[in-house]
């Protein structure tokens, strides 16, 4: 009775602090340390570890089974209703003219495991197959969608100064969406070093090579049958470098080049804008020089943020790909720049953030299957700007309101002698409106 | 009168068989417990309870814990605890595994009696089983590829060193994993480059002998007395409290008489 007495007392001092931790299991040492001090004897202590185990496995936590391979297991993901309207004057004489309020929802769920030996794994699912976005309208007499792969990557750190991973990858650019929408998950190898020298300076070199387009090999052109279609690739390099002078005070500027493969084969992308059809990869060879000035500003944290992005190869990519012959060429059509300033972020309950940016993109400068969807609707020789502002009701919901205007940066493009728009959804627009307001909440 | 006799017989068988039914133990689970000790204790229990029967299967705890949970077995012998999972399943199934400690046991290191060895240290052994280190002369013995012998995947003594010695790291590559204790033993005695882990009661095989690790070495005193690094307790589980002839069983084995039996097979008794 008063081992049994003892063995209680023990067992609710335990719960208390189970309940505290919710990791029972972590109470071994606890136990241990009383069998040391003589509380306890073994055969008492025995009894409660099994109590203790078998507490914690009637709990949420205690039923879910993990590979014993994974030390760590972080499932995340997050759902998002918008309400968003889109205007478009288009470009031949109203032909394209579109507005329309609609809403549309997006799911992510996501896993990221942390292996022994260094390697680390993850997958997102998503609820759209388009490469910039797991956007679905609503409105299709209540149809479902479906869910599709968005990451699926392997990635090993033999040392704290490299990384690398393989798969359907996050980004691993420090960019703009000038370049890459921030949706677009590429697939190849990231390799990542990154060191820090001295205090206050971390230099990085982060190499990307990344399978654009699938193409087969025996595989001819339409009316060029002799010509071989190759596989498209995109070979990047980057060097980011950041100079922190304040605990929130730092500079980093990231210079990088980006070079596209594959002669005349076509580029296939479910993606914005979707009138794009096929488009190849050639002629892109983008130096881009993106970069921030962070500091605190009225207690929030609050950023300018730049890039320039500049197409080396930007004349051929207009007079050879898009095929517009009396398009005269200068630096703004082969250039992409923005500039902008946040204050504030979101990531708990009562932080709000607000931002502004300004960019151009000439015709020639990028490519319009990964750059922002929504600023001009994805397409090219726009400029404008984009406007959001985000409020985290809790720590998980977020309310954001997200305003883009653009015009054309040029007028009258491919217009003499040619039928308007022979160029697909580069450039089919003279002017956008998007404005979208979300609810989000992470989980 | 002949429907009598009948009746009175199948009666009888009944009851013999049904006796008979009750009166048998069945004991599963480790080879640490159920090679020597438990076959010994039965034959004790045997003798001052007639008509009792045994079937003991000794391939390792992790089919002992298996067999409470199935209900296969009266008690699980076990060299180590249940681990989560395990208790999870037997929470599925209605079954309660609990715990109960009968003997400790030490995890001696041995080398073959003609390793120049004469000591290792706590870190020198995670790295000999992990693969770390695979020349002898990098523990300061006589140059030689290492030969590790370990206990196979579902013996409690495999996953114990584990903890107890490697961090929980997994062993190297190039281990070989044999079926119990007295296979490392004669495995060692065998081979100048042998190295392994047994049981206290397996650790005097020929050709072998104990290394000290940081200068302790197993023994009831410094198991017992928790200075050993290598030391565990040995269970049997039951579905809760036992009943029956597997509660007379237990109390056995924890008895004076039990624990004599337990010391002279070479474990370390609970008191």
């Amino acid at each position: 009775m008063k081992s049994n007495l003892k063995k209680l007392v023990v067992l609710v001092g335990m719960a208390v602090l189970a309940a505290a931790s919710l990791h029972a299991q972590d109470s071994k040492a606890l136990v241990e340390a009383l069998v040391k001090k003589g509380v306890l004897t073994d055969q008492e202590a025995e009894e409660i570890r099994a109590d203790l185990v078998k507490e914690f496995n009637t709990t949420s936590a205690g039923k879910l089974e993990v590979s014993k391979h994974v030390k760590q297991l972080k499932i995340y993901g997050d759902g998002r209703w918008r309400y968003e309207y889109v205007g478009q004057e288009g470009q031949a004489n109203g032909t394209n003219n579109l507005h329309n309020w609609q809403a549309r929802y997006r799911i992510r769920l996501g896993a990221d495991y942390a292996f022994t030996d260094n390697f680390k794994a993850g997958f997102e699912l998503e609820s759209s197959t388009q490469n910039d976005g797991a956007n679905q309208t609503i409105g299709s007499g209540f149809g479902k969608f479906g869910v599709n792969v968005g990451l699926l990557y392997l990635s090993y750190k033999p040392w704290d100064f490299l990384t690398v991973t393989g798969g359907k990858i996050r980004n691993p650019f420090y960019t703009t969406d000038v370049l890459w929408d921030t949706d677009v998950a590429p697939e190849g190898a990231a390799e990542l070093f990154s060191w820090n020298v001295g205090d206050q300076w971390t230099v990085g070199l982060t190499a990307g090579q990344f399978n654009y387009t699938e193409n087969t090999d025996s595989a001819g052109l339409t009316g060029s049958s002799s010509t071989k279609m190759q596989d498209s690739w995109i070979y990047a390099a980057q060097v980011p470098v950041t100079y922190q002078f304040g605990k929130f005070e730092s500079v980093t500027v990231a210079p990088a080049f980006y070079k596209f493969t594959g002669n005349n084969a076509s580029t296939v992308i479910t993606g914005s804008p979707s009138s794009l059809g096929t488009l190849s990869a050639e002629n892109l060879n983008i130096i881009t020089a993106p970069g921030d000035v962070s500091f605190k500003v009225l207690n929030k944290k609050a950023k300018f943020y730049w890039d320039f992005a500049y197409n080396v190869s930007g004349e051929s990519r207009i007079h050879q790909t898009y095929g517009i012959v009396n398009q005269n060429n200068d630096l703004s059509d082969n250039v992409a720049w923005l500039a902008g300033f946040q204050l504030g972020d979101n990531k708990k309950k009562g932080d709000w953030l607000v931002g502004i940016d300004f960019r151009q993109i000439g015709l020639g400068s990028v490519d319009p299957n990964l750059n922002d969807s929504d600023f001009g609707n994805g397409n090219l020789n726009q400029q404008g700007l984009k406007l959001r502002a985000g409020y985290n009701f809790t720590d998980f919901l977020q309310g954001g309101v997200s305003y883009f205007n653009t015009w054309n940066l040029k007028e009258n493009i491919a217009t003499t002698g040619q039928t308007p728009n022979t160029v697909g959804g580069l450039n089919n627009v003279n002017a956008t409106t998007r404005l979208q307001l979300d609810v989000v909440w992470k989980f | 009168m002949k429907l009598k006799s009948l009746l009175a017989m199948v009666l009888a068988c009944a009851t013999a068989l049904g006796s008979a039914h009750a009166e048998k133990l069945v004991i599963k689970g480790s080879d640490t417990l159920g090679a020597k000790l438990v076959p010994q204790l039965a034959e004790q229990f045997k003798a001052a309870n007639p008509g009792t029967t045994f079937e003991i299967a000794a391939e390792g705890s992790t089919t002992g814990i298996a067999a409470i949970i199935d209900g296969t077995a009266d008690i699980g012998m076990s060299s180590r605890r249940a681990k989560s999972t395990e208790v999870s399943s037997a929470v599925a199934g209605g079954k309660n595994l609990k715990p109960t400690i009968v003997a400790y046991d030490g995890i001696a290191i041995i080398v073959n009696a003609n390793n120049p060895i004469k000591g290792l240290t706590k870190k020198q052994v995670e790295q000999i089983f992990t693969g770390d280190v695979t020349d002898w002369s990098a523990v300061g013995g006589k140059p030689g590829p290492i030969s590790i012998y370990t206990r196979n995947t579902s013996s409690g003594t495999y996953s114990d060193f584990k903890e107890l010695a490697m961090k929980k790291r997994d062993y190297a590559g190039a281990a070989q994993k044999l079926a119990g204790n007295e296979q490392i033993a004669s495995e060692v005695g065998k081979n100048a480059n042998g190295i392994g882990y047994v049981g206290l009661a397996y650790d005097k095989a020929p050709g072998t002998k104990v290394v000290p690790i940081e200068g302790a070495t197993p023994s009831v005193a410094s198991v017992q007395g928790k200075s050993y690094p290598y030391a565990r307790p040995t269970f049997y589980y039951t579905n809760g409290d036992a009943t029956g002839i597997a509660a007379k069983f237990v109390a056995f084995t924890l008895s004076p008489a039990g624990q004599k039996t337990v010391t002279s097979v070479g474990f370390v008794p609970v008191k």
